[in-house]
């Protein structure tokens, strides 16, 4: 049902485009002549949205095919909080032009990523190796993190309501893996004698950029700047990010008695997680407030 | 328009001294190895350990090797945070042999380079071969005047126990950087 309500907007929007009408009111009835508006008159430029937001990863069920059972303790990821600062979690909107401060184009620099907790899996490697004393604790890394950064483009609508202003954008991405070809090394040493055991784990993107796809809700109270064209509106916003990728992960063990062995697998992990915190956005433009009534001459 | 000069030439005279603070002089020491120490060790545990007594079990036997320095050259004005060493006189070459039949493959008086690895770091585990050519642990001295000594081990894992056990004699031989060599028997009873 909401999502007819939006269409029944959007379409009176486009409407009230093609005929260029000064009344920016959504559900403004579009009758009779108007008065001619330049066109820029209702563009409006957004600048950077400032977020700090929760970020909570899923978890890729894909990954219960690793052999061993591997995937139970490798893949454990965690949440976090991020800011527009750190930009680990969640993006920056760099720019954006809305039309009637409605229909918005807009482009995102964003950094998606989550930890992943090492200890299930060190716990899982030590019990493995029982007869070996645990690996060096300089030897072994500590948790991962891995991300992926680059560029989104989307496109927004603004639903204006009084002073309140909900907004869905659908962002698409290519981004660019981070630090991420990982390498972890464990070192064990046997009990009673002198063979050691080498145990690396590689890990590596396959393809790269990688398409992310982002839903975003933004609901919002509006403010204005008097006597000047900023404008800008502070709520709270949900993310929805999903990022497919291909893996490798390869397992060397190498011992001095049995030489080295080597198992490499690839598989499909989903990098998905939403987000969920407070925004603030400026923009430059003309508002689109709310309906002033009209005053009547006597 | 007064205070941000001001300020900038604040933040000039900072970057200046940040940098002449991180400017220190570091000492450049030379010293030389002029002995090699063997020692029976015991490696059943997380790191070898010298063994109370020769009697070693044959699969944790290893043979720790103690390096003594000297400090030969040293230049002046050196802090004592920042120290380089340059070691002018070092082991360059190393074999070792058993005075007695190993096993068939290795008659008495053989390398038995195939069979010994050299345990570099104890706390990484970096186990590689035993080399042939330039193995030396960094020595840290004490103190840092010239006629200063220092030592520091590395060992010698034997990764296969010999056909027979029993008492085994181990030679050790090691020829510097000079072309000097010295040799030493170790004796171990291994079970």
């Amino acid at each position: 049902m909401r999502l007819v309500y939006i269409n029944i907007l959007m379409l009176q929007s486009v409407l009230s485009f093609a005929q260029n009408t000064p009344n920016d009111t959504p559900l403004a009835p579009i009758t009779g002549r108007h008065k001619v508006t330049t066109f820029i008159s209702y563009l409006s430029i957004g600048l950077p949205i400032l977020n700090i937001d929760y970020c909570q990863p899923f978890r890729n069920k894909d990954l219960l095919k690793l052999p061993d059972g591997m995937g139970n303790y490798f893949y454990y990821t965690r949440s976090s909080v991020g800011t527009f600062l750190t930009a680990q979690e969640g993006s920056f909107r760099l720019f954006s032009l809305y039309y009637k401060d409605r229909i918005g184009a807009e482009i995102y620099y964003g950094q998606y990523g989550t930890a992943i907790n090492n200890t299930k899996f060190d716990d899982y490697i030590n019990k493995n190796y029982s007869g070996y004393y645990p690996g060096a604790p300089e030897y072994g890394l500590a948790n991962w993190y891995q991300y992926f950064g680059g560029f989104e483009y989307g496109i927004t609508y603004k639903v204006h309501w009084h002073q309140y202003v909900f907004e869905p954008k659908l962002l698409l991405g290519y981004s660019s893996p981070g630090t991420y070809d990982v390498t972890d090394n464990y070192g064990f040493k046997e009990k009673g004698s002198n063979q050691y055991l080498l145990y690396t784990v590689d890990k590596q993107i396959l393809a790269s950029p990688a398409v992310n796809y982002h839903l975003v809700m933004n609901f919002g109270r509006k403010f204005t700047c008097k006597g000047t064209h900023f404008a800008g509106d502070w709520g709270v916003k949900c993310e929805y990010v999903r990022i497919p990728y291909r893996n490798m992960i390869t397992f060397t063990q190498q011992t001095f008695s049995s030489g080295t062995s080597i198992e490499s697998f690839v598989y499909k992990d989903i990098l998905q997680m939403v987000d969920a915190g407070v925004y603030v956005a400026f923009s430059f433009g003309k508002r689109n407030g709310p309906k002033k009534p009209k005053s009547k001459v006597h | 328009m007064n205070s941000c000069k001001r300020l900038i030439f604040i933040i000039l005279i900072l970057s200046v001294a940040a940098f002449f603070t991180g400017c220190t002089k570091d000492a450049l020491l030379g010293y030389d190895i002029f002995a090699v120490k063997f020692h029976n060790d015991d490696n059943s545990g997380t790191m070898p350990v010298d063994a109370p007594t020769d009697t070693i079990a044959a699969k944790a036997y290893a043979i720790r090797m103690e390096f003594f320095g000297v400090i030969t050259t040293s230049n002046n004005g050196y802090t004592e945070d920042y120290v380089q060493y340059n070691v002018n006189k070092e082991p360059w070459r190393y074999n070792i042999y058993s005075l007695t039949d190993f096993d068939a493959a290795h008659p008495a008086m053989a390398s038995l380079q195939d069979y010994f690895n050299w345990l570099g770091d104890t706390s990484n585990y970096l186990v590689g071969k035993f080399p042939m050519y330039g193995t030396t642990a960094g020595i840290n001295f004490p103190k840092l005047n010239v006629g200063d000594t220092g030592s520091a081990s590395g060992y010698l894992l034997m990764m296969k126990p010999p056909a027979t056990l029993g008492v085994r004699q181990f030679v050790v031989n090691v020829v510097y950087t000079d072309s000097t060599s010295t040799f030493d028997t170790i004796t171990v009873n291994l079970y």
